[in-house]
C-alpha cells in the first residue's frame, strides 16, 4: 500500500516538475498579454476592470469594455481601516457586471499596483478567473493600443461571495507570532531599501504616516521593482524564481508579503503566489500599521528618530 | 502628596534648592541648548523619552540610567517644564508618574510664563554627580494599550476624552496644520468625548481654577464617579496635558492616558472609528 502511494506522489511531483519547467518561459493564465486581451475585447465571459491610482486616469481614456473601480473608495472601507466588506464587495462586482463564471482581467497605472491589490480583493472574495494584464496601462498605452472614454453599461451580474479565502491575509498578531518565532514563515518586505533601512518613513511626495523608520524583524528586503521588466512586464518565471531563491525563499515554507501600505505588495503577492505558486498571505496593515503599533518589534539600522532635529 | 502643580514664584524660590531637580522637556529639544532655568537638565522627548527602536515609551532601564546621570534620586522633588504649554513637560509628568517617581510636579505655565515674567535663563548646563537610581514601582494603570480599549468599547462606566481639534475629532483633518499625516484614517474612537486640551489653560497658559474645570468636564458628562475614563490625541502628549488634570487637579482616581493614540488607533485594520461630531 504505501509504496503504491510513494509511486502515485512521485508521478504528480514529475507532473508538477515538468508543469514548472514549461511553463518557465510562459506566463500562467492568471496574466494575459495585450494582444490576449485585444483579441477578447468583446468576449461576454470577460469583464475588464481598471484600478488606476491617478485621478482621472480612467476619465482620460481606458480599455474597451472596461469598468473602474476605485482604489479609495470602492475596494477599500471608507470609514475604518479595512478592505471593502464582502456584502460591499458582492455588490459591486454584480454592478460591474460580473457573474461567477467571469473570468476578470484587471489592469491600472504605477505597474499595475492597484490592479493587483484588486486582483487580491477578488481572490479573497473567492473569484474563480482573476487575471492581471501584463504591463498594465502603461504599456497598453505605449503600444498605441485603442482607448476609449466612452462608459459601459453592464447587465446586472449573480457574482456572490460564498466563501473568504483567508489565507491569503495576515493580520498583526500573525505577523507578531512570525516575528516571536511562534509561526515558521518567511517575511518580504518589498519596499525600497531607503524605506527598509529606515532612512525614510515613505518615498519621496508621499506622506510620513509612520511615526518608526525601518522593518518588521526576520524581513527581508526584495524590492517589487525587482520583479519587473523596463516595460513594466512580469520577469519570465525562472528569473522570479531564481530572484526569491536567493534570499532563502523557495516556497517551502509560508510567505507574508508587506510594504507600507499593502498596494505594491499586492504586486509582490501576485507574483509569488499567482505566478510561482507559494504560500502567500499578504500583510495589508503593513508599515503604516506596524511602525505605528505601540510594543512592537522593530528594526532600524539607519536609526532615523521620528520628530528629532 | 506631592502638588502636581508648582508656580513659577515657587519655582524661583527654590533654584537653590538642593532637593529639587528641574528638568525641561520642549517639544523643541534644541531650546535649552541657547537657555534654560538655571539648574536645569534638558530630557529629549524624542530621543531620550521614548525607545530608540520600536515605539514605546522609554524602557525601564533606560529610564534608570537617564534619572541616573542628571542625578536624580528617587526622593527628589523633581520639577517639569518645556514650551508649547507644557505639551512635552506633561509628558515626562506621566512617564515619571508611570516609573513610580511620584515626587514631581509641573511648572505651572511652563516656559512661556517663566519668560513673561523675565525670571532668570542661563545657557550654563549643569553637571550633578551621576546617581545609581532603581524604579521601585510601575503605576501600570497610568498607561492603556490598544487591547485594554477594544475591551471596554461601548460599556457602562467606560468614558473617552479626545483632546485633539474638533476639525481632528470630526474626521476633517488627519493631523494639525503643518504636522505629517501620521493615519491613514481620520475621525475618533467610537464613544470619544472631544474637550480640546485648549479649554483646560488660561491665556497666560497656567492650568485654569479647579471649579472652572470641575465645569468644563463636568458638563461634558465627566464627572469622576468612578468611571473609568481615558486620555487620548494623536501621538499622547496633548493627552498627558489632560490627563494631569484629570487625575491631579480633579482628582479622578481611574485614569489613563493613551499614548498610541489616534497614530497607532487609525492605522490599525479592522478597528472601528467614527467620523462627524457624534461621540
Amino acid at each position: 500500500m504505501k509504496l503504491r502511494y510513494l509511486a502515485i506522489f512521485a508521478l504528480l511531483v514529475s507532473m508538477i516538475t515538468t508543469v514548472y519547467a514549461q511553463g518557465s518561459t510562459e506566463m500562467p493564465e492568471h496574466v494575459v498579454s495585450a494582444d490576449w486581451l485585444t483579441d477578447n475585447l468583446d468576449n461576454p465571459m470577460v469583464r475588464i476592470v481598471e484600478v488606476s491610482i491617478e485621478e482621472g486616469a480612467y476619465e482620460r481614456g481606458h480599455i474597451s469594455g472596461a469598468v473602474n473601480f476605485d482604489w479609495h473608495t470602492d475596494l477599500v472601507d471608507t470609514v475604518r481601516r479595512d478592505i471593502i466588506s464582502p456584502e460591499g464587495f458582492e455588490a459591486l462586482a454584480r454592478e460591474a457586471g460580473i457573474n461567477d463564471d467571469t473570468t476578470v482581467v484587471l489592469y491600472g497605472d504605477n505597474n499595475n499596483w492597484f490592479a493587483a491589490w484588486g486582483a487580491w480583493v477578488f481572490n479573497l472574495y473567492g473569484a474563480q478567473d482573476v487575471r492581471l494584464l501584463n504591463g498594465g496601462r502603461a504599456l497598453w498605452e505605449a503600444e498605441g493600443r485603442e482607448m476609449t472614454t466612452d462608459v459601459p453599461s453592464h447587465a446586472t451580474g449573480d457574482f456572490s461571495v460564498t466563501e473568504v479565502n483567508s489565507d491569503l491575509r495576515a493580520f498583526l498578531p500573525d505577523v507578531l507570532a512570525i516575528v516571536e518565532g511562534e509561526t515558521e514563515a518567511n517575511l518580504i518586505d518589498i519596499r525600497g531599501a531607503a524605506e527598509y533601512n529606515g532612512e525614510i518613513f515613505a518615498p519621496e511626495g508621499v506622506p510620513e504616516l509612520a511615526v518608526r523608520a525601518g522593518h518588521i524583524p526576520g524581513a527581508v528586503n526584495i524590492p517589487w521593482s525587482q520583479t519587473v521588466n523596463e516595460d513594466g512586464t512580469f520577469r519570465s518565471l525562472d528569473e522570479l524564481r531564481a530572484l526569491y531563491a536567493a534570499a532563502g525563499i523557495d516556497g517551502s515554507q509560508p510567505i507574508v508579503v508587506y510594504c507600507r501600505i499593502g498596494e505594491r505588495a499586492s504586486h509582490s503577492w501576485f507574483v509569488l503566489n499567482q505566478l510561482l505558486g507559494y504560500d502567500v498571505a499578504l500583510y495589508d496593515g503593513s508599515w503604516t500599521e506596524w511602525g505605528n503599533a505601540v510594543g512592537v518589534p522593530i528594526e532600524n539600522p539607519a536609526q532615523t528618530i521620528w520628530g528629532a532635529r | 502628596m506631592t502638588k502636581a502643580l508648582v508656580t513659577t514664584q515657587w519655582v524661583a524660590d527654590h533654584l537653590n534648592d538642593p532637593a529639587i531637580r528641574i528638568v525641561e522637556v520642549s517639544v523643541e529639544t534644541s531650546l535649552y541648548d541657547t537657555e534654560h532655568l538655571p539648574g536645569a537638565v534638558n530630557f529629549s522627548w524624542t530621543s531620550q523619552l521614548q525607545d530608540q527602536v520600536q515605539r514605546d515609551i522609554i524602557t525601564k532601564e533606560n529610564f534608570e540610567a537617564l534619572l541616573s546621570q542628571a542625578g536624580i534620586t528617587p526622593d527628589m522633588h523633581v520639577i517639569l517644564y518645556g514650551d508649547n504649554n507644557n505639551w512635552f513637560a506633561a509628558y515626562g509628568f506621566w512617564i515619571f508618574q508611570y516609573y513610580g517617581h511620584e515626587n514631581v510636579s509641573l511648572m505651572d505655565g511652563g516656559l512661556k510664563k517663566w519668560k513673561a515674567e523675565e525670571r532668570p535663563m542661563t545657557a550654563e548646563v549643569p553637571v550633578y554627580p551621576p546617581t545609581d537610581y532603581r524604579v521601585r514601582k510601575i503605576n501600570s494603570t497610568y498607561r492603556a494599550d490598544r487591547d485594554y480599549i477594544k475591551a471596554r468599547l461601548g460599556k457602562y462606566g467606560f468614558e473617552m476624552v479626545d483632546v485633539r481639534s474638533p476639525a481632528e475629532y470630526k474626521g476633517e483633518i488627519i493631523a494639525p496644520p503643518g504636522m505629517t499625516e501620521t493615519a491613514q484614517r481620520a475621525g475618533h474612537i467610537p464613544g470619544a468625548i472631544n474637550i480640546p486640551w485648549s479649554q483646560a489653560v488660561a491665556e497666560d497658559g497656567t492650568y485654569k481654577p479647579k471649579d472652572e474645570l470641575m465645569k468644563l468636564y463636568g458638563e461634558k458628562g465627566l464627572a469622576g464617579n468612578g468611571n473609568e475614563i481615558l486620555t487620548y490625541c494623536r501621538i499622547g502628549e496633548r493627552s498627558s496635558h489632560t490627563w494631569v488634570v484629570m487625575k491631579y487637579i480633579l482628582g479622578y482616581k481611574n485614569v489613563r492616558n493613551y499614548d498610541g493614540s489616534w497614530t497607532e488607533w487609525g492605522n490599525l485594520i479592522g478597528n472601528p472609528i467614527v467620523k462627524g461630531e457624534q461621540p
